[in-house]
């Protein structure tokens, strides 16, 4: 029984380091907001088929325009189906809060993932 | 999507799945409750008068037509066992029957309102009851199946059963007040053209007027005051029309909306008697910054907001009825109560009035009066429930300018707890992708996405107490 995060609901929001604060074993170590900002918990993956910006020509940056740490560039579409901007994550700035995964707006799975990291690593 | 991703379904994404459904039912599971302003003034009076209504006389063909006016864009639902919708046939009986009681004689309805189940619904109730006892207004509200690519004849086919399934709905032969519905829409004039002209639909109107079927034709106005011009300026001898009246609008109309000045004083020039709509600008005039509140309530103890833009609305003679659209019992008996009779303003209390104005338009509104155009919005959005949200923090002086402010701890937990209990997280205003599809139904153009994305920062800048 170990805890576990999931961003359907919400995500880890930027300004919250509640679960540091209440873990009574030191588990999770006690962090400030400053040292959150650039811990990186898991990275951006993005599906550009399920992308509405890559793949149905929709006007879309909500994943970028949400990422706490503007990890999330939107950049002209070489691959050219249309002249819509993407999204192109800068993976050594995602912190992995999931921002981006919660408010895409492709159901049922997001067009943009959090995929975990091992070990939580400095940005 | 064009290519489907292979992912097992696993807790996360099974979550996500049925997420959908779960946060929808959260807002009743709080027991939060939603926009239901108490309007009843908070002073005793006794009970409504059943006999003091005041009356319009239709100088066209005399029909005497309640002041008040029913405005059935709104109806009470109700959620079934399968947690779908629908209309809570018992409780709009229950409304009808009581404002027929009290004197209330118009009801105004369209086939689009209330996801198009008013028209049968006001029906049923208004059956309920002998038919030279009410008139009722509907509309051809054809201005969804223009400019979809239809050829003129297959426009006026599908208009003309739009109309056929109105008198079926209402249960009736004849129509006592047939609108066009929205004129002004589109492109202006040729977008009319297009739905009433180049077709023969209007020709068609007129002939059913003349056979008595139409008993009164006239037009709803927003938008290009070209084709209001236009059709006032025809030979068509219009018999009332229906405009957008309010102490903010009367010169301060924002949108593509025309000061109800101007509309007014065209109708009375040419003795057209005016329906009112949106007297309560969707609702904002019934919650007004305390400074304003301070000025009504010297004057007048008794009265709420309310009462006095409908006294505002009800006031020139040239207005025939003002409609609202009563979801609640104690809106419908305060309203008949501000009618039951008309007190005029009178010189006094529009300098109160012009005081109200500049305190309202000093403050940050977005100009949404909730009529629900720009619903369904394709990403999940409640659109009118998030602007519903900000404009009711913006009429207590809720609205933070910076962390500094002295009840920044207080106004901060209302707006963001009050926000989750009224629009569920998934149709927040966060999950707005900006495109733009909801902007062109919007009767006031608010630039939607825009207006978004800026009260979604303000929740933002709320949440992460940062500097504005």
């Amino acid at each position: 029984m170990q805890p576990e995060m999931s961003y359907e609901r919400g995500y880890c929001r930027p300004e919250c380091t509640r679960c540091s604060e209440v873990c009574p074993t030191g588990a999770i170590k006690r962090i400030t907001k400053a040292e959150k900002s650039a811990i990186q918990i898991g990275r951006a993956m993005w599906i550009k088929e399920s992308c509405l910006a890559y793949s149905e020509d929709v006007t879309c940056d909500n994943c970028s325009r949400h990422c706490p740490v503007d990890a999330i560039l939107m950049i002209p579409n070489k691959e050219g189906y249309s002249d819509i901007p993407i999204p192109a994550v800068d993976t050594e700035r995602c912190i992995g809060c999931g921002a981006c995964e919660n408010l895409c707006p492709v159901r049922p799975y997001s067009a943009i993932y959090v995929e975990g990291n091992q070990r939580h690593r400095m940005v | 999507m064009k290519q489907k991703v292979n992912r097992k379904l696993d807790r996360r994404n099974f979550l996500k799945v049925v997420g959908t459904g779960v946060a929808a039912s959260g807002a009743a599971l709080y027991g939060c409750s939603s926009g239901n302003p108490d309007t009843t003034g908070g002073n005793f009076r006794g009970e409504v008068p059943t006999d003091k209504m005041t009356y319009r006389i239709n100088p066209h063909t005399g029909d005497k037509v309640s002041l008040l006016g029913y405005g059935c864009m709104r109806w009470p639902l109700r959620t079934t066992a399968e947690g779908t919708e629908e209309i809570d046939q018992e409780a709009i009986n229950e409304l009808v029957d009581y404002a027929i009681a009290h004197g209330v004689n118009y009801f105004d309805t369209a086939p689009p309102y209330v996801r198009g189940w008013s028209e049968e619904a006001t029906g049923i109730a208004l059956s309920r009851h002998p038919r030279d006892s009410y008139f009722i207004a509907t509309k051809m509200s054809n201005h969804r199946l223009a400019g979809q690519g239809l050829s003129p004849q297959e426009l006026f086919k599908e208009s003309v059963d739009m109309y056929h399934r109105s008198l079926q709905y209402l249960q009736t032969d004849y129509i006592d007040y047939y609108l066009l519905h929205t004129i002004g829409g589109g492109d202006g004039i040729p977008f009319h053209k297009e739905r009433f002209e180049d077709n023969g639909l209007l020709d068609y109107l007129l002939k059913e007027r003349e056979e008595g079927r139409i008993r009164n034709l006239g037009f709803s106005f927003h938008g290009d005051v070209k084709v209001y011009d236009y059709l006032l300026q025809s030979d068509i001898q219009w018999d009332f029309v229906q405009i957008q009246l309010n102490y903010i609008d009367w010169q301060h109309a924002s949108g593509r909306n025309v000061n109800a000045e101007y509309l007014l004083g065209e109708l009375e020039k040419r003795n057209i008697p005016a329906v009112i709509m949106e007297p309560l600008l969707g609702g904002r005039l019934a919650r007004i910054p305390a400074p304003a509140m301070n000025i009504l309530k010297g004057l007048r103890i008794d009265d709420t907001p309310a009462s006095w833009a409908f006294r505002y609305a009800g006031t020139p003679e040239n207005v025939l009825t003002v409609l609202s659209g009563m979801v609640y019992m104690e809106h419908l008996q305060e309203n008949i109560r501000t009618y039951a009779p008309l007190i005029p303003l009178n010189e006094e209390e529009y300098k109160a009035i012009d005081e109200v104005t500049e305190i309202m338009l000093s403050a940050d509104y977005v100009p949404c009066t909730e009529c629900q155009y720009c619903m369904p919005c394709p990403y999940g959005l409640d659109i009118p429930g998030v602007f519903a949200h900000y404009n009711r923090c913006v009429s207590v002086g809720r609205i933070l300018k910076s962390p500094h402010d002295e009840n920044y701890r207080n106004a901060r937990r209302e707006f963001l707890i009050g926000y989750d209990c009224s629009v569920p997280k998934l149709r927040q205003a966060s999950h707005c992708i900006g495109c733009n599809i909801c902007a062109a139904h919007c009767p006031q153009q608010i630039k939607i996405p825009q207006e978004m994305q800026r009260i979604d920062t303000y929740v933002e800048t709320l949440k992460q107490e940062t500097p504005f």
